[in-house]
């Protein structure tokens, strides 16, 4: 049941990184909410979890957004695996409702963005301000976006 | 060692799994041109072509003011651009002019010049002109424009000269009127218009007549013209009539002239100077 939750709401995050994200653009910088679904899976539920949603959230992005199969399934994975080291069963609600959720999306965002980018830094020259951007920009620009689902929550259970 | 070899085991399940995941994530990476590959490609951007189609009716604000920015700024470009266009237009309309006058002038030899300076609000009027010696202009050659009389030469320098205009407290003139061959001297008091001086009351000047430089200018070749009169009043005191006269140049858009190489002899020069204390 939850990995079904899961996959609606990976598709719902698909959907609007179609449709809404491009219009988010800001410099050619957009953010990435897949990235934080798929941290979100792995402080949840662990490292195996986080690789396998980064795995088949990377590919869903790869044939939709990217059109490059393989590129965003190998970033996702990667992130979704480092991002599981931070997983502790016993302090869950810690990583994923606090400001150690955007902490360890930003890492994971720069993470993610090296690993997506290498390709074209390594086969072209780049200046390191254009590079700096393309790491750094897009992983705040998604950390900024991680504190919606902190307050989000906070209110949730301020409100309960 | 041991311990990151014990710590590797204990997690062997998620680094196999990743691995696994990697590998595939690079083969669909380097095969991306398989044909199955090529058909889930298909299929994905025929959805996403979908979801595009029913959300580009939603502006990217970011982008509408980049791109808000970009069209003023080829706006101006285009205005700008426009502006020179319509400059070089209004030139070769004015040296078309130039040029007409310079072949009905042929008789006397003329330096085209452009007005690079000029004072029109002082009771001593000048225009600065980007010729001077070098061109062989000289003091006291008359300027002239198509439309007539703009003034003469007053200081040369080796590039630049410096010509006082109609409008010059100082200016005088032999002129006549071209009907009537009534002749008189023309001179600037103030105000918009120019002075025909010493006509006797009795003479035949209208409005609407055209005042030109007469035979007795030493400065100025005969029959140029000068303007034309506006008023005249035979209730002023003395022996004269007031003449008004409205000068052919529009000296607010003068832009480019010609310097008549013309020299009077200088014996009669003398005696004009001698009489009207030019």
């Amino acid at each position: 049941m939850l990995y079904i939750r899961y996959l609606i709401t990976g598709l719902i995050i698909l959907l609007l990184s179609i449709a809404i994200v491009p219009l988010m653009s800001i410099s050619q910088i957009t953010p990435d909410l897949m990235l934080i679904f798929v941290v979100y899976v792995a402080l949840k539920n662990g490292q195996i979890a986080g690789s396998v949603a980064g795995f088949i959230s990377g590919l869903l992005l790869d044939y939709t957004v990217d059109f490059t199969p393989g590129l965003s399934a190998l970033s996702k994975t990667i992130c979704g695996f480092i991002a599981g080291f931070f997983y502790d069963e016993s302090k869950i609600d810690v990583n994923t409702e606090t400001f150690r959720f955007p902490q360890i999306v930003f890492l994971c965002s720069v993470v993610n963005n090296a690993v997506y980018f290498s390709v074209d830094i390594l086969g072209r020259e780049f200046e390191t301000s254009e590079i700096i951007k393309m790491l750094i920009g897009g992983a705040i620009y998604t950390t900024i976006l991680s504190l919606v689902p902190i307050f989000a929550t906070s209110r949730r259970s301020r409100l309960l | 060692m041991l311990r990151i070899l014990t710590q590797i085991t204990g997690h062997l399940k998620e680094y196999l799994i990743l691995s696994i995941l990697v590998a595939i994530s690079i083969v669909l990476l380097f095969n991306s041109k398989s044909p199955k590959s090529h058909l889930i490609g298909k299929i994905a951007l025929e959805i996403v072509g979908l979801t595009k189609s029913i959300t580009d009716v939603i502006p990217n604000f970011y982008n509408l003011q980049a791109e808000n920015k970009e069209l003023k700024k080829i706006n101006m470009m285009l205005l700008a651009q426009l502006n020179q266009l319509q400059e070089e237009k209004l030139e070769n309309i004015r040296l078309r002019e130039l040029l007409r006058f310079k072949e009905k002038n042929s008789d006397y030899e003329l330096v085209s010049a452009d007005v690079v300076g000029k004072s029109l609000i002082n009771l001593r009027n000048y225009i600065i002109l980007n010729v001077g010696a070098s061109d062989g202009v000289g003091v006291n050659m008359p300027i002239v424009c198509e439309s007539g009389v703009v003034g003469k030469i007053v200081r040369v320098g080796e590039n630049y000269s410096v010509g006082m205009i109609l409008f010059h407290k100082d200016f005088r003139a032999s002129v006549k009127i071209q009907r009537s061959r009534v002749d008189g001297i023309i001179a600037w008091e103030g105000g918009e218009y120019l002075s025909m001086l010493n006509v006797p009351k009795t003479m035949d000047v209208e409005p609407g007549d055209v005042v030109i430089t007469s035979e007795y200018s030493t400065i100025f070749p005969p029959g140029m013209e000068i303007g034309v009169v506006v008023e005249t009043d035979n209730s002023a005191k003395g022996l004269f009539k007031a003449i008004k006269v409205k000068p052919s140049v529009d000296f607010t858009k003068l832009e480019e002239v010609f310097v008549v190489k013309y020299k009077s002899d200088p014996e009669k020069e003398k005696f004009e100077e001698m009489f009207y204390g030019k």
